[in-house]
């Protein structure tokens, strides 16, 4: 029997779903993959048709998440925002939604994430590729609609990504209530940020 | 050599250095001074200008060097290189600014301003944290209340209306409609300064500041102490709520009731008062009986809270005092507040029997006040200076009648004698004192500035019952 595109795409989703809800409440250590498969009604090896690790199901899984907060973030833009409120606003979305998973997405993303930045278009197709482009080609809207072209070069996305991990890795232990000073790091991160942007090109892009 | 941070400082005060080791310390305290905190705009937002940060740094290092000028060269050496690597470590502190000047204005008391510079420089020195954007302080709130901003409230003013301590201040409307100033700290500050005060008290540790060593400890514990309790907005809402109840029988005198409902440790909800700072009140051109009126309020609240409610109002800047138009003032800042302890009521006991003139009390006041053992000697100096402020701080209260609290006979004068404490560095002292002397001097500043005429003497016996009998 042929399995269309869209039986597989449904196939996917219902994992997705279901890891989603294991996850949210337990570590990726405790889930195993044999319960993800049972709890969708599938075949244990069926799982790895679409997810080759219990990693890979992870990452995909946030990559749902950090979709759902681009979309988030675009409905909360206001318009009148600073380029570090603006960059700010687009990371805090991104870790709200994945807050339930916070004990182990930090850790997984820090590790799945590449350090050095390929140019958006180039990436490679794999989950963490996929994710850490979809991420930059925001940042880099945001930081071109602020700073003019020049400024969302490779370099400035790049110490942007090396900051934005550093953040994650705080994150993952962060033990602060509400963990508050994960928003202490990212305000002083991208106002790091911004101010060196600034300091080699002056607001506006002007040298 | 750039030493424009150590002009700041009176020359006598600076202990005899090699140049080159003068010359670092010069040059730390300039980067102190001008170093960018980690961006601009966290700059633009301090409140802090240059010139009171130079002034500051340059004291809390005068104040560290006090310590150990009659050590001998070797020595002195290895304490600079102490002062130097704590002075970095200042300079690296999250919330550095702040810190320093906090340090530098509760130790230092800035001897050579003038009176009229002094009284605002007392005004604007305060401990600060960066400002939020909305998008931060929504996403604190979060954590906070709950809920965005705009789901707590009715409605909630994007852009705040006035630094706090620690945070900031924003106007908002209650689903029940009243209007309320809703207070919000930056996040994670507390711990911040928590472990920066615990790294600079490790690096100060091994400089064993000379025999007063233990008093400074003392005082800088306890400043941590005051600081630590102005991170806990619940604490805040205590004090506010105890100031509330005391200062109800004034029936000129607000204070803000606290939405306890909507308050946490880092968020706090009080009622919202509109009225004018000093500022724009003295721009106004009051008359005479007006400034006088809002003299007596200002001072009717310093000696309520103290005598009854044993609580001082340590940070009496301008910023938390409101004059209403109906002629009421509101008090709307309870951060920075100090519960006297049991040996400190023995102290301030004492103290009122010394005004009453009882000279056994005298005697013991000045040993605790001074933290000097029974035994130990104290200089004819230092007790003639101690003697000479406890007079002018109690001078218009031995006064029959209204005491013109704006002379310029009166207020510098106390300036004059604070500034030689600091001179002749006799800075050993119970912390408490450092406390009082904010607060005395604080609202005796705005008095000043009131040029405000006050029946202090009636005040005092109003406020203080239980010692009309002494």
């Amino acid at each position: 029997m042929r399995i269309t595109a869209e039986a597989k795409q449904r196939t996917r989703e219902r994992l997705l779903d279901v890891a989603h809800r294991l996850l949210a409440r337990r570590s990726l250590a405790d889930v195993t993959t044999r319960e993800v498969a049972e709890q969708a009604q599938l075949a244990h090896g069926t799982l790895f048709n679409y997810f080759a690790t219990k990693e890979d199901l992870a990452v995909a899984l946030c990559r749902q998440l950090l979709d759902q907060a681009e979309a988030d973030h675009a409905g909360q833009t206001r318009g009148d925002e600073s380029l570090d409120e603006e960059l700010f606003a687009h990371a805090a979305a991104g870790l709200r939604r994945l807050a339930p998973y916070r004990t182990w997405a930090g850790a997984l993303l820090g590790a799945a994430f590449r350090p050095g930045v390929a140019a958006p278009e180039t990436a490679n197709g794999d989950e963490p590729s996929a994710l850490q482009s979809r991420h930059l080609q925001t940042v880099r809207a945001i930081l071109q609609r602020h700073r003019g072209k020049d400024a969302a070069g490779p370099l400035p996305l790049h110490l942007y990504w090396t900051l934005w991990l550093g953040v994650l890795g705080w994150w993952a232990a962060d033990t602060s209530e509400h963990q508050q000073e994960t928003l202490a790091v990212l305000d002083h991160s991208l106002r790091m940020l911004v101010a060196s942007l600034d300091g080699a090109a002056g607001p506006g892009g002007t040298p | 050599m750039n030493d424009d941070a150590l002009h700041a400082l009176p020359a006598e005060l600076l202990p005899p250095v090699s140049a080159g080791a003068r010359e670092d310390l010069a040059c730390l305290l300039a980067e102190i001074e001008t170093r960018a905190l980690p961006v601009g705009r966290l700059h633009r937002g301090w409140i802090l200008g240059t010139a009171n940060a130079r002034i500051a740094a340059g004291y809390l290092a005068a104040w560290v060097r006090g310590g150990f000028t009659d050590a001998d060269g070797r020595e002195r050496l290895r304490n600079e290189a102490h002062l130097l690597a704590a002075l970095r470590l200042l300079g690296t502190m999250a919330y550095l600014r702040g810190a320093v000047a906090k340090m530098g204005q509760l130790l230092a008391n800035w001897p050579t301003l003038a009176p009229r510079v002094f009284a605002d420089t007392l005004s604007t020195l305060q401990f600060e944290a960066p400002p939020m954007h909305y998008s931060l302080l929504r996403e604190t709130l979060r954590g906070e209340l709950g809920g965005d901003p705009g789901t707590v409230f009715a409605e909630f003013d994007q852009r705040p209306f006035a630094a706090a301590s620690l945070g900031q201040v924003h106007r908002a409307r209650l689903k029940s409609g009243e209007e309320v100033a809703v207070k919000v700290q930056y996040p994670g500050i507390a711990r911040t300064i928590r472990a920066d005060f615990a790294n600079l008290k490790a690096m100060l540790l091994p400089m064993r500041l000379s025999r007063d060593w233990d008093n400074l400890r003392e005082q800088l514990d306890d400043i941590v102490a005051m600081l630590e309790q102005e991170t806990d907005y619940v604490q805040e809402a205590r004090n506010q709520e105890l100031a509330r109840r005391t200062l109800a029988p004034l029936a000129d005198v607000v204070v803000p009731r606290v939405h306890a409902e909507l308050s946490t440790p880092r968020v706090l909800v009080t009622d919202l008062l509109r009225g004018q700072h000093l500022h724009d009140f003295l721009a106004a051109a009051p008359t005479p009986e007006q400034r006088d009126a809002r003299g007596h309020q200002l001072m009717s609240v310093g000696f309520r809270l103290y005598y009854g409610a044993n609580l001082i109002y340590t940070d009496p800047h301008p910023g938390n005092f409101l004059f209403l138009p109906d002629g009421r003032l509101g008090v709307i800042d309870f951060g920075s507040c100090r519960t006297l302890s049991g040996e400190e009521l023995d102290f301030v006991q004492l103290m009122e029997r010394a005004y009453r003139n009882d000279a056994a009390a005298w005697e013991r006041g000045l040993r605790l006040g001074t933290r000097l053992e029974e035994d130990a000697p104290m200089t004819e100096e230092h007790r003639r200076l101690i003697t000479e402020f406890s007079d002018w701080l109690w001078e218009p209260l031995r006064h029959e009648g209204p005491f013109d609290l704006g002379s310029e006979d009166y207020f510098p004068r106390g300036v004059a004698l604070w500034t030689s404490f600091v001179r002749k560095r006799l800075t050993r002292t119970m912390p408490l004192n450092t406390w009082i002397n904010r607060n005395f001097l604080g609202l005796r500043a705005l008095a000043y500035q009131l040029g405000a005429r006050v029946d202090m003497r009636a005040l005092h016996a109003a406020a203080a019952p239980q010692f009309s009998g002494l």
